[in-house]
């Protein structure tokens, strides 16, 4: 179990949650959307919503989007959202996506973008989103991955990303996603790695996660001492002005039910 | 209109995904099985298990 639940998390960071750090990854949204095969029929659910970005930017394809979150806090973020684009096909509740409050064969469409490393069980989010897909629906997922056959980068990542956020679970591998659709009887359309065009800074990625004193002091120790693989891998760079830059890894798959 | 007719035909419960009825005052979905009642707050319906409650 994480140290931090992600209810926990992103209740105490909704406040600070700023709407510039959904552009770090605007790649995999436009990957999603190419992929999803929406109608102006649909019927979308985006599981972890968080602040609502991806749910909102769907939410014009399709007749309805619902969000589900366990932070009541950035769904508040999100229904602020959802009014100030003008949009009233959005609804959102609080639900885990591990157990998803909806009847079976209930949606065309499941997304989960940039959430899925927070999930206790990966595995059963995605069974829950075969469930509650009617038959022939999509699961699109886009999230931080590790390379695959690189333990070393694997552990260094995973470890980094905890210190900075309790509540961070861990990033799989394309292969470990591979299985987990597979393994719950989806037909895998595509998986691919999407590549970022705007690094990340260190400092602002410490922001995002709440994390300062020690901790923030502990990984950036860990950035500057990053093994070469590391450093290859997500292009970490230190820059004149003292702060660290780089690119995480990401992937985004879309799997068909069957039907 | 806080939870739609239409949410209501595809919420159910998270634990044993049977049906739920909205609260005759609307403060909550009650699961028609395991008696669990999961609260509405600011027009949300929180459908997680650590907020419910059993109820009669």
């Amino acid at each position: 179990m994480p140290s931090r639940t992600s209810q926990e998390q992103f209740d105490r960071q909704a406040p600070q949650y700023n709407a510039e750090w959904n552009e770090w990854n605007r790649e995999s949204l436009a990957w999603l959307m190419e992929h999803a095969h929406c109608q102006p029929s649909h019927r979308l659910l985006d599981v972890a919503t968080g602040a609502g970005f991806t749910a909102v930017a769907f939410a014009p394809l399709v007749a309805e989007v619902t969000g589900v979150d366990v932070s009541a806090a950035m769904l508040e973020k999100a229904r602020e959202r959802a009014r100030a684009a003008g949009l009233a096909n959005l609804v959102f509740e609080s639900g885990a996506a591990e157990s998803l409050p909806f009847a079976a064969d209930a949606f065309d469409g499941v997304l989960c973008r940039l959430a899925a490393h927070h999930f206790v069980s990966p595995a059963k989010f995605v069974a829950e989103a075969y469930r509650v897909l009617r038959p022939g629906g999509r699961l699109l997922v886009a999230d931080s991955a590790e390379p695959d056959d690189a333990p070393e980068v694997d552990a260094w990542h995973n470890h980094v990303e905890v210190l900075r956020d309790g509540s961070h679970v861990r990033n799989y591998t394309a292969s470990q996603w591979r299985g987990f659709v597979t393994d719950a009887g989806f037909a895998l359309e595509a998986l691919d790695e999407v590549p970022e065009s705007v690094p990340i800074t260190l400092r602002a990625w410490l922001e995002k996660g709440g994390c300062s004193g020690e901790a923030a002091a502990e990984v950036r120790r860990l950035f500057l001492e990053a093994p070469a693989e590391a450093v290859r891998t997500f292009a970490i760079t230190p820059m004149p002005d003292g702060d660290i830059r780089f690119q995480w890894v990401r992937i985004a798959l879309a799997a068909r039910k069957p039907g | 209109m806080a939870v739609s007719k239409e949410l209501l035909e595809i919420l159910v419960c998270p634990i044993c995904k049977a049906a739920l009825d909205l609260k005759p005052d609307g403060s909550g979905l009650k699961c028609v099985e395991c008696r669990r009642v999961y609260p509405i707050r600011d027009d949300i319906p929180v459908m997680l298990v650590d907020e419910a409650r059993i109820e009669d």
